[in-house]
């Protein structure tokens, strides 16, 4: 039997494959493209270097946190360690929202920003992108294999 | 396999990578390699299937803030 779909089929379900990989992979915050924003530019390549280490502290935290919370439940340790990634949340929006800001100072529009950047005014939204541009970066394990 | 066991493996699996963007250790290299792995098969995914879980995952627990 033959299970080979007819080329015409195929060419038809092409843009569906497209649209269903696109689903499978839009978490990822596209870097390069957030590096390509401050090329060349020695004041805003160190802040994006801030940019990422905070995301990576407040990556951290929230996976702290919810493994106390999967663990040992609502207790006092983890009512400490949501404390801490509450508070590393906050720092996390003010280093983003300090970040675009100064982004915009160097002549960037919001158009060259905002489809790379999350709503800084948004804590969730923030929290979001910090998770997703710190889990992006280890995307890069496997290439590497 | 239950949800919080689940949860929990992709906690897991989050923290070896971390130890990785942070440059304490490369995971293709060591025993955290040969976990990943290990939390790949159990989970049934590959590693970009496992970050994607892990992503959607910890960015579900963000809007509960």
């Amino acid at each position: 039997m033959n299970f080979e779909l007819p080329e015409q089929d195929v060419q038809e379900l092409e843009p569906l494959r497209e649209e269903f990989e696109q689903i499978g992979t839009n978490w990822r915050v596209p870097l390069n493209q957030i590096e390509n924003l401050v090329a060349g530019n020695s004041n805003l390549e160190e802040m994006l270097e801030d940019v990422l280490d905070q995301c990576v502290r407040y990556t951290k935290t929230v996976l702290e946190q919810q493994e106390t919370l999967l663990t040992e439940g609502r207790g006092e340790d983890h009512a400490e360690k949501d404390m801490a990634r509450s508070i590393t949340h906050t720092a996390t929006q003010d280093t983003l929202r300090a970040f675009a800001r100064n982004l915009i100072r160097s002549g960037k529009t919001a158009t060259d920003i905002y489809p790379l950047l999350p709503n800084t005014e948004s804590r969730a939204s923030c929290g979001q992108f910090a998770l997703r541009l710190t889990l992006s970066r280890g995307v890069k394990t496997e290439q590497s294999k | 396999m239950n949800i919080s066991k689940r949860k929990l493996l992709l906690i897991e699996y989050g923290k070896i990578v971390l130890k990785e963007i942070e440059g304490v250790k490369l995971p293709s290299t060591d025993s955290d390699g040969v976990r990943m792995k290990e939390i790949q098969e159990i989970l049934g995914l590959n590693h970009d299937g496992v970050m994607r879980e892990v992503s959607e995952y910890l960015g579900g627990t963000v809007s509960q803030d």
